[in-house]
């Protein structure tokens, strides 16, 4: 029931709440209902047909350094 | 942004390597996760392989198909055969048995079922069927989030109607903690479901049961990552709620997904497959939304005698992580996804048919 993977907007309706989004050239209907400001290039996560969050590069940043962080932490152990 | 750093194999291996050595201070570790999408990225990336044997990675009731109780299946193909309506639903729905059928079996019975990717489809089908027609609602927040923004801000046609068997994963988790039914040392929490109802809800699980719970995303990066943060506050005597998944996921949640939930739906008391009913572990929709509700729109009674599992069928067990797959006597032998006897065997989200995808049947 759950689709995972981040999908880009391609295209945002005149209504301002649905359009289409793209996952390695397949492409799919959305509502954006639940996100802020859909704009063509946001990359989203989509579930049963709806964006519920979008999916920001620089916060995938810091999500990789947070890991690294924790990494650091546990090598300081072991040494 | 590389979004396959979160698979890259060093830094997978190197989360493993410190899993390792930090593990060696603690006799036993349960972990659990309450998400399905998280049991299939272990199961996929075989992550418990990389996990030292005092840690055990355990699936809990983190699946809205397995947890959907028969007594909601029978209700709903008896709905649709007394009614003749069609009964639109999500694909993993149509083969999960109740007491006796399943939505698919029951098409012998007369039963005219659809299966759909989500609401708008749904929406569509209703239009063009001359008769009425059902939508099981079934889900999580994740799911009930959408389902709630979709009948706020769309016309529906007159002949569509809902069955709402949605579930709330904190408050499930959370009395199932009082009830003393999960033996364990820390959550994984889901980190879909947690998009819509933050993290705040699960600050109680943390503080009250004296559990580590981290928040996390389901590449093999995430999954470790988390793991490592957990032993990291057991090792210092902490308890907190952390969000490993801050690309997507915030503290206060989707605040668009709860205002959409709370304008639809109240939290009830729901009926969870094999667990029982929980308390406020429920949506149903709210009076003003009485027209929408199939439950009042078709007035049938439910039966009260009802088979959650068919005889031998562990799932019970299985949600709750006191038993792995392998240790139903069914698995792999007679309970096989083409043939699945139990509802963990049905879904992607599934604990035993994931377990089955990677390891068939050893
Ligand atoms: S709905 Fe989301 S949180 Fe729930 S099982 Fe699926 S991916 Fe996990
Ligand atoms: S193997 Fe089949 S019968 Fe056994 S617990 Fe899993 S789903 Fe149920």
């Amino acid at each position: 029931m759950c689709i995972g993977i981040p999908m880009q907007i391609v295209e945002v309706y005149e209504d301002g709440i649905s359009g289409v989004i793209e996952a390695g050239g397949t492409k799919k209907h959305c509502f954006f209902m639940l996100i802020d400001n859909p704009k063509v290039g946001d990359y989203v996560l989509v579930h049963a047909g709806n964006a519920i969050s979008k999916l920001d590069e620089q916060e995938a940043k810091e999500n990789l350094e947070l890991i690294e962080q924790c990494l650091l932490g546990a090598k300081g152990a072991v040494e | 942004m590389q979004w396959s750093k979160f698979k890259d194999k060093d830094l997978v291996l190197s989360l493993a390597h410190g899993i390792k050595q930090k593990a060696k201070k603690f006799d036993r570790l349960r972990i659990m996760h309450v998400c399905g999408t998280h049991e299939n990225a272990i199961a996929r990336y075989a992550l418990r392989d990389l996990l030292p044997n005092n840690i055990k990675l355990l699936a809990g009731p983190g699946c809205p198909v397995c947890v959907t109780s028969s007594k909601d299946i029978d209700a709903i193909i008896n709905y649709g055969i007394k009614n003749d309506c069609t009964i639109l639903t999500f694909g993993d729905m149509l083969r999960v048995k109740g007491s006796a059928y399943s939505l698919l079996s029951a098409s012998k019975l007369g039963l005219y079922v659809k299966m759909v990717y989500g609401l708008d489809e749904a929406i569509y089908y209703a239009k063009q069927a001359k008769k009425d027609a059902i939508f099981f609602s079934v889900g999580f927040e994740t799911t009930a989030a959408p389902v709630a923004s979709i009948i706020k801000s769309v016309n529906l046609p007159e002949n569509l109607s809902f069955f709402s068997v949605h579930k709330y994963t904190p408050n499930g988790v959370l009395e199932l903690l009082k009830a003393g039914k999960l033996n364990i040392d820390a959550l994984i929490l889901p980190g879909h479901a947690s998009i819509v109802s933050g993290l705040a809800p699960y600050e109680k699980v943390a503080s009250s049961f004296n559990l580590p719970c981290v928040a996390a995303g389901f590449e093999p990066v995430d999954v470790l990552g988390a793991i490592l943060m957990i032993i990291n506050q057991l090792e210092d005597n902490i308890c907190k709620v952390e969000n490993e998944y801050e690309r997507l996921l915030n503290y206060e949640g989707n605040k668009l997904a709860q205002k959409a939930l709370n304008d639809i739906f109240d939290i009830t008391d729901s009926i969870w497959r094999g667990l029982g009913i929980i308390k406020n572990s429920g949506f149903e929709f709210k009076k003003t939304y009485n027209y929408l509700n199939a439950k009042l729109k078709f007035n049938i009674p439910f039966s009260d005698s009802y088979t959650e599992e068919q005889k031998g069928c562990r799932c019970a067990e299985v949600i709750l992580g006191t038993i792995e797959p392998p240790q139903c006597p069914m698995y792999a032998k007679i309970c096989n996804p083409h043939n699945p006897v139990g509802p963990c065997m049905v879904s992607d989200e599934g604990t035993c048919r994931n377990w089955w995808e990677v390891k068939g049947d050893i």
